[in-house]
């Protein structure tokens, strides 16, 4: 990680712009200092080693940013396609008339230095050259004759002493002009010396070359420079003369060259060698030419890819950062801010942008505070519709069912789920008992009434239901206005608020049967005593006093008084017990032994029926009234053996268990005969007082049932048995509740009184 | 994305490993020997190169070094105290098609017929001011720790300027003996 954040830093435009910014100098110095001999070669050397290495690292930098570049774009991050495509661009109007220019640069290079060879200028420096050569071959002509000349001079003369000799080389020299004279043996020692510099004590010895040339009797001859502007003539001659006892080898004479030869010798001999010296470095001189022009063009095309990297980069990065802000709401990601880096227009989309996030995420945030208000009314709703006892549908605007609360459900006896989303219609389409109910309503929603108010009696899962149904017409949008020039009609919504009014009803139907039963007791029984009692006191008086057939009359007419007055007080009596409400004592009730006790108590006199029992030992504990619970068992028993009179094998099933599919806080009692059945007729109204199908029954028998078992919070009903005969269906709670009165929503009773495990027998 | 953080890494450490190389490189260049100037039982041998034998010729001045250092061994490189060094230029007479030496920048030059004689007498001279700083030193013992070497070479950076770029680049122009250590018998 150091590593690449280091190479990240270096990678930075800074260090790039600083590093071609000296690369470009230090090349531009190079070409020029090519050209010039004065230049530091040392100096030169460095810089092309760092103008290398510059662009070593340029090219570093371009990798490092191509690999990262290509990098993004393989990653598909934002921002890279469009930098890439820049980079190309801009790297294609660089290219372009780069290689235009690098071309014709190159050309006009090599036609340049070409140019500077003139093969005019160049025979006119050799004939210069040549000219010059001439002129010192005259001269050196001269000065070889003249040492020839002194050098037989020396071998004719016959000199005695060294002394002469020395006179007569100083005196040679000084007639010659020679700079220097002197004379050699032939073994190379120097015999006499004359120079013109009288400060000089030691000739100038000639080479071993000048020697051989002597061995050969020859004369040598040899041009030296002995500054940058002075030239001289050595000449050494063989004199071949045996004197003063030696061998008399040759003479040397150096004879300096006149300043004026000298000086358009020496500046002729540079302009010649200086040409010499540009047509031989010619290709050099191209080569390093092109060298430099390529290195810097080189740098400057790095140079130029790095800047345009560099500008794309700076250019697409606000884009990209809108993009990157844009996904991000896109996501859901709102109030994200984005850095405005510059006042342009990109500064100002920025800023526009960030406006626009911050008014997303306020609307956002009011939209978010809005749904929560309507969830939590909503739930609201929910909570308040669960907890209504009245059923209440909703239909949107193309009547569909869209609110269907617990109450409704439980009253129709259908799930939720099979009603939720239906329209009116699908609701009417099955074969079930609550298809009046929804053919009612959908006839309502047709009807566009405001509202309306219907009643239905259905028969349910629990028997009859007589429903109150009351529909409301739900507009929404209560005025039309147009979007996008379309009109928009108001939203009609249904609201159906329907109550199972069958308890009430029976309830009032109880309550009226109660208050008549309660005022024939009053009204009846009392004068009942009395008229027993007159007949009677009437027979007493004049039985006797009368005979005969008069006395049979009066007889028959007494007795048949009392027996009907008898007959009227069991009537009021049963009324009276049917109105006097139960005195419920709830106290802890085996049921299984009241079903024994009961079933003993009638064996006796139902000797001839079949009486199965069917109790479950894990049945617990009820709190019931024991005595009212017994009149219960004996009025189911009574009423089923009446019902079997007629049947050949009469049997009677009496069984307990606890409730199926509940909470374990009930049990049934069930009650089976297979007799003949209840007669249609009487089906709605068993329970109803004096509804028999006995032509002597008083009909209160099932009504008192229904009401003490009701007093226990109960319910009873009746179905067919599965022998054919009646099934009179008893489900009691636990732990009964003496205050409630009547309600088919047993299943929220609660009781708390009696624990299960310690009411089981 | 592995290899998205591998492989920047990766050039990084190739490009610290060509810079390394690049170093030694240059630094060879100073030191490397191309054996074109040898030694043999006779003494330096200086071969010219037909490039350098034209470029004489045709006008171009030669300047040879003898530099003359004492080595000392440190890890992998020996690193050279240079305490004295010598030029030569040579340079060809058109006039007398004589080659001239001018040496340490005197004045005089001296006179050679031919480029073998001319790099016979710079061999000799630079053998001998060699022989003489380890007469001198060993006499004062000078560096007597250290090994005293010798390099005789021409001079690239002083040749004119059009053609050193060619010269750095092409081997005709490396004339340089490296740095020897010579035996005193062999002087």
């Amino acid at each position: 990680m150091a590593i690449r954040s280091i190479v990240k830093k270096i990678s930075s435009p800074l260090p790039v712009i600083t590093v071609c910014t000296g690369l470009l100098f230090a090349l531009s110095y190079l070409i020029v200092r090519s050209l010039s001999d004065d230049a530091s070669g040392e100096l030169q050397f460095w810089i092309t080693i760092i103008g290398s290495l510059g662009i070593a690292i340029l090219v570093f930098f371009l990798a490092s940013n191509g690999y990262t570049l290509l990098s993004q774009y393989r990653r598909n991050e934002i921002g890279s396609i469009l930098t890439a495509k820049m980079v190309v661009i801009f790297f294609f109007l660089t290219m372009i008339p780069f290689s235009l220019i690098y071309f014709f640069s190159i050309q006009f290079l090599n036609k340049g230095v070409d140019s500077w060879f003139d093969v005019r200028i160049e025979q006119t420096v050799k004939d210069s050259l040549l000219l010059s050569q001439s002129a010192f071959e005259g001269i050196k002509e001269e000065v070889i004759s003249d040492v020839e000349k002194i050098a037989i001079n020396i071998r004719e003369k016959q000199l005695d002493s060294t002394v002469e000799l020395l006179g007569l080389i100083r005196e040679l020299r000084a007639i010659n002009g020679f700079t220097e004279l002197s004379i050699y043996t032939d073994d190379g020692r120097m015999l006499a010396f004359s120079s013109s510099h009288e400060t000089n004590l030691l000739p100038n010895t000639p080479s071993d070359e000048a020697f051989s040339e002597l061995r050969l009797n020859q004369t040598y001859t040899q041009l030296e420079p002995i500054s940058p502007t002075m030239q001289q003539f050595r000449v050494v001659a063989p004199i071949g003369g045996n004197q003063l006892g030696r061998q008399f080898y040759g003479v040397q004479a150096i004879k300096l060259l006149p300043l004026r030869y000298a000086t358009l010798a020496s500046s002729v001999e540079t302009a010649s060698n200086q040409y010499a010296q540009m047509v031989f470095a010619r290709g050099p001189l191209k080569f390093s030419l092109i060298v430099t022009l390529s290195l810097i063009s080189l740098a400057s095309l790095l140079f130029s890819i790095l800047t345009a990297v560099y500008l794309s980069r700076r250019l697409v990065a606000p884009i990209s950062n809108l993009a990157s802000g844009t996904q991000k709401i896109a996501e859901g990601n709102y109030g994200s801010h984005l850095p405005v880096t510059s006042s342009d227009e990109l500064g100002i989309l920025t800023k526009s942008f960030n406006n626009m996030s911050s008014k997303i995420s306020e609307a956002q945030q009011i939209a978010l505070a809005s749904q929560t208000e309507t969830e939590q009314q909503k739930g609201y709703l929910e909570a308040v519709l669960t907890n209504l006892s009245s059923g209440v549908f909703s239909f949107d605007g193309e009547s569909r069912l869209q609110i269907c609360n617990s109450a409704a459900s439980e009253i129709l006896g259908l799930e939720q789920d099979t009603l939720l989303s239906k329209t009116a219609e699908q609701l009417c389409q099955p074969e079930h008992h609550a298809k009046q109910f929804f053919e009612l309503i959908n006839a309502g929603i047709k009807s566009k009434q405001n509202n309306w108010q219907d009643e239905l009696t259905l028969l349910g899962t629990h028997g009859r239901q007589m429903l109150i149904i009351r529909g409301t017409v739900l507009r929404l949008n209560n005025d039309l206005f147009e979007v996008n020039t379309q009109v928009i009609k108001p939203i009609e919504n249904y609201v159906i608020v329907f109550d199972d009014v069958t308890n009430l009803i029976q309830a009032q139907r109880d309550a009226a049967w109660g208050e008549v039963a309660r005022r024939l007791a009053h009204e009846i029984k009392n004068p009942l005593t009395p008229i027993q009692l007159s007949a009677e006191r009437i027979k007493l008086k004049l039985y006797d006093h009368v005979d005969g057939e008069l006395q049979e009359t009066l007889e028959r007419s007494t007795r048949t008084i009392v027996q009907q007055v008898e007959s009227m007080k069991e009537m009021v009596n049963a009324f009276s017990s049917y109105a006097q409400p139960v005195r419920a004592k709830l106290a802890p009730l085996n049921i299984n032994q009241l079903v024994r006790d009961v079933v003993e108590l009638h064996s006796s006199h139902l000797h001839q029926i079949e009486i199965t029992l069917k109790l479950d030992d894990n049945v617990p504990k009820i709190k019931a009234n024991a005595s009212a619970l017994r009149q219960v068992l004996n009025n189911l028993v009574i009423n089923a053996s009446h019902a079997l009179e007629k049947t050949a094998q009469p049997m009677i099933t009496i069984s307990t268990q606890m409730a199926a599919k509940v909470t374990g806080e009930y049990i049934d009692l069930l009650v089976e005969d297979n007799g003949s059945g209840i007669p249609e007729d009487i089906r709605e109204s068993l329970f109803d007082p004096y509804v028999s199908s006995k032509a002597k029954g008083s009909g209160l028998g099932l009504a008192i049932v229904k009401r003490i078992v009701e007093e226990h919070s109960g319910s009873v009903w009746a179905r067919q048995g599965s022998n054919g005969g009646t099934a009179m269906h008893l489900r009691l709670p636990i732990n009964a509740m003496k205050t409630y009165r009547g309600n088919r929503r047993q299943n929220s009773l609660h009781s708390i009184d009696i624990n299960p495990a310690q009411t089981t027998d | 994305m592995l290899t998205a953080t591998r492989q920047p890494t990766a050039m990084f450490k190739i490009l610290v490993v060509l810079l390394v190389l690049s170093a030694i490189l240059i630094h060879s260049i100073g030191v490397a020997s191309a054996q074109s100037i040898r030694y043999d039982s006779r003494g330096l041998k200086i071969e010219l190169s037909d490039d350098v034998q034209a470029a004489i010729d045709s006008g171009v001045t030669l300047t040879f070094e003898s530099q003359y250092a004492h080595a000392k061994h440190f890890i992998l490189f020996d690193w050279h105290t240079e305490f004295a060094s010598h030029q030569f230029e040579v340079i060809r007479h058109t006039l007398s098609n004589r080659y001239l030496v001018y040496e340490n920048n005197k004045v005089e030059p001296r006179i050679f017929s031919s480029t073998r004689e001319t790099m016979t007498y710079i061999s000799k001279a630079s053998l001998s001011s060699f022989s003489k700083y380890i007469a001198k030193h060993q006499a004062q013992q000078i560096h007597s720790s250290s090994e005293h070497k010798m390099r005789l070479r021409l001079s690239k950076t002083k040749l004119p300027g059009p053609m050193r770029l060619t010269a750095f680049i092409a081997s005709d122009w490396d004339l340089d003996s490296g740095w020897t250590s010579w035996q005193s018998d062999q002087l």
